[in-house]
């Protein structure tokens, strides 16, 4: 496979789907290409198990994955809870700096 | 915060930006691991050194911090806690350590060479008298939990408890 022919798209759904099968309070993933670079994947999980937290700020964690290869690329996870996806949707909360819901691609459990 | 406490938190500081710098560069799982397992040792024993007594000298200790971070705080303190870690209220906390996190950190804590029982460990191949496995090859059954949710709410956890630790470290 050249340098060219990563598909972030497809990597992207392949990570939600394994995401969704193996962690069993995910509930729907969004995939947010939107502003992101050519290899940067940036996934919003909606978790119904995890912990209620008052703080707003939502905080992604970056993944480096195969690093040296063509594969190379980031994985960035956002989880958030139902309530604060809702919160997301209304545009009470406020996404990461540079992220955008914009043509998200939705992916369910 | 005393001398000592001090101390052992900047070193746990350091470490965990390295863990950080790794995972963001995508190194080898054995690293990410070794680290992470370092500063939550180290943060272990910055809170330890409370008692104004040092630690046992052992790798184990960050199951304890958060058993001692919810069981030793006073009552009067117990909201604010909760509030450093965001969460609603103290009871939130203590569940959430007691049901959600504490299997991950106890497997984090048993991957240093000594507690290993010479099998996984991030640092050498193993077992030790005849080699059949290193760890920059291994797969380690705890990093795959923390990749998960539950696993990357722990690591926030753990950035939060280090950045904030000086609101903490004496309760």
């Amino acid at each position: 496979m050249s340098i060219a022919s990563f598909d972030r798209d497809s990597m992207a759904k392949w990570y939600a789907t394994e995401h969704l099968n193996t962690d069993p309070g995910i509930v729907k993933i969004y995939y947010l290409p939107t502003n992101s670079g050519d290899r940067e994947i940036r996934l919003l999980e909606v978790n119904k198990l995890m912990a209620e937290r008052t703080e707003d700020a939502l905080e992604p964690i970056d993944f480096g994955v195969d690093r040296g290869q063509h594969t190379e690329h980031h994985l960035f996870v956002l989880d958030v809870t139902p309530e604060q996806w809702e919160r997301i949707e209304s545009g009470e909360l406020q996404l990461p700096s540079g992220w955008s819901l914009k043509n998200y691609v939705e992916y369910l459990g | 915060m005393n001398n000592s406490q001090k101390l052992w938190w900047q070193q746990a500081k350091s470490d965990f930006d390295i863990f950080e710098l790794m995972l963001e560069q995508g190194v080898a799982d054995c690293h990410k691991l070794h680290y992470l397992q370092m500063a939550t040792e180290k943060l272990a024993k910055a809170f330890l050194w409370k008692l104004e007594a040092a630690p046992a000298k052992s790798h184990v200790g960050f199951v304890k911090f958060l058993k001692l971070l919810v069981g030793s705080a006073p009552k009067s303190e117990r909201e604010r806690l909760a509030q450093l870690f965001s969460f609603p209220n103290f009871v939130s906390l203590q569940s959430w350590i007691k049901y959600s996190i504490c299997p991950i950190t106890y497997d984090l804590e048993r991957i240093t060479p000594d507690l290993a029982n010479d099998g996984p460990n991030p640092e050498y191949p193993w077992p030790h008298i005849n080699p059949v496995e290193t760890p920059v090859n291994h797969r380690f059954a705890v990093w795959k939990s923390l990749q998960q949710s539950k696993g990357r709410e722990l690591m926030r956890f753990v950035g939060t408890a280090i950045d904030r630790f000086p609101e903490f470290a004496t309760l």
